[in-house]
């Protein structure tokens, strides 16, 4: 009767559940060969990107050797005439970093940033560097490698462009993407000004038009238009709690400052909530500030070595970064 | 015919694990975008039409038993 039954329900409850996990299991893999590796196989190299935007719209823009004198001229006092190396800065004709280490709290809850203040003497001491030196879908390479052929003086971790499908996305002027995706996004235009706008807050054709040096699509945006924290925060719940933090900030065309924070290490550094990172911002007087790619991507490195530590020990490959170089004219 | 009908309930429950992992990796990680593009919209409407199947099934027995 017993064995009647059980032929008649088929397979026992157990064995079905393992059967539909597998099942489960293989449409996982079928998805993540289409969502995956299918697009990152497929993906095209820079020059299958759309037409890079014309480099300079704006008639400042046109005339690099002006701008550049201009912000040499403007920052001359935070210049030198000869590179001077230190522990915590460098200074060049036409380049001044300067280093801090701070912290927030204290004993376990304690959070430890560093500070870069950056003065540059043109728009090509301030860009990007992809990873492999191309614009591509999943592709990622070493922090320090990246570092290295990039000459960096100063770099961070930036938004992660290369595992965003779609976005406002471009990197010293070549275009990744300009596909709308519901983020926030963070401009660099030609004339040095960074400018941050909301999810729903910016159209892209008119932004074009004005000629994009950088468009970081991460966020959220740190302040709001005079220079405060916002009183919310459009992110999850995972984003929104301490974590290591990568962001950018901007007073002025030609001065800017980064900031990294160390977390998810017991004992040395918890991290940062968005709201945290926000005040840090106000605190140093920014204009306008970005929240990048944080988490195990959040780094910062100096003359070639790691300034911050990594939390998933370093080992974790980005997809891009922002960094601070000396071009012919200032080296 | 009677064969789609046992699979159905087995398709439907490992439609709703698959999803539901998407859906936990894409809240952990938005910015890879689990949620977008072709895939995952085939991943929703496979999921939504064998529920759909799913529930026909279960209410036309449920007719027939009452």
């Amino acid at each position: 009767m017993h064995e009647k039954k059980k032929d008649k329900k088929g397979l026992s409850p157990w064995l079905a559940a393992v059967l539909d996990l597998l099942l489960a299991g293989g449409i996982l893999l079928v998805f993540t060969f289409f969502q995956l590796v299918l697009p990152a196989l497929r993906a095209a190299p820079v020059e299958a990107a759309p037409t890079p935007a014309p480099p300079s719209p704006t008639p400042e823009a046109t005339q690099e050797p002006d701008t550049r004198t201009e912000w040499q001229k403007k920052f001359a006092a935070h210049f030198t005439d000869e590179p001077v190396w230190t522990e915590n800065s460098y200074t060049s004709p036409n380049v001044s970093i300067q280093l801090e280490t701070r912290t927030l709290g204290e004993g376990s809850g304690q959070t430890v940033y560093h500070v870069a203040d950056i003065y540059v003497g043109s728009l090509d001491n301030i860009c990007t560097y992809t990873a492999n030196n191309e614009l591509k879908y999943y592709s990622t390479q070493d922090a320090m490698e990246m570092d290295e052929a990039s000459g960096a003086l100063l770099a961070i971790s930036g938004d992660f462009y290369s595992y965003q499908k779609s976005g406002f996305l471009i990197r010293n002027g070549e275009v990744y993407s300009t596909e709308y995706a519901y983020s926030s996004v963070c401009v660099m235009f030609y004339d040095g000004s960074i400018e941050v706008y909301p999810q729903d807050g910016y159209d892209i054709d008119a932004l074009m038009e004005r000629g994009i040096y950088q468009a970081w699509s991460f966020g959220p945006p740190l302040l709001d238009e005079e220079g405060k924290t916002f009183e919310s925060y459009n992110v999850s719940t995972t984003v929104g709690y301490p974590n290591p933090r990568s962001a950018i900030g901007y007073y002025e065309p030609g001065h800017y400052c980064f900031v990294v924070a160390d977390g998810r290490q017991e004992g040395y550094s918890k991290g940062l909530t968005v709201w945290e990172l926000a005040g840090i911002f106000e605190g140093l007087g920014c204009k306008s500030a970005y929240n990048l790619d944080g988490g195990g991507s959040a780094l910062m490195t100096f003359h070639h070595q790691r300034y911050s530590r990594q939390s998933n020990g370093a080992d974790r490959e980005l997809g891009d970064i922002i960094l601070i170089r000396e071009t012919e004219a200032g080296a | 015919m009677k064969w789609i009908r046992r699979a159905l309930p087995h398709l439907t429950i490992a439609f709703a694990i698959a999803l539901l992992t998407v859906a936990i990796l894409n809240e952990f990680n938005p910015r890879m975008g689990f949620l977008q593009g072709r895939p995952a919209l085939v991943l929703i409407c496979a999921a939504c039409l064998c529920a759909a199947a799913c529930g026909a099934v279960l209410y036309s027995r449920d007719r027939r038993e009452k």
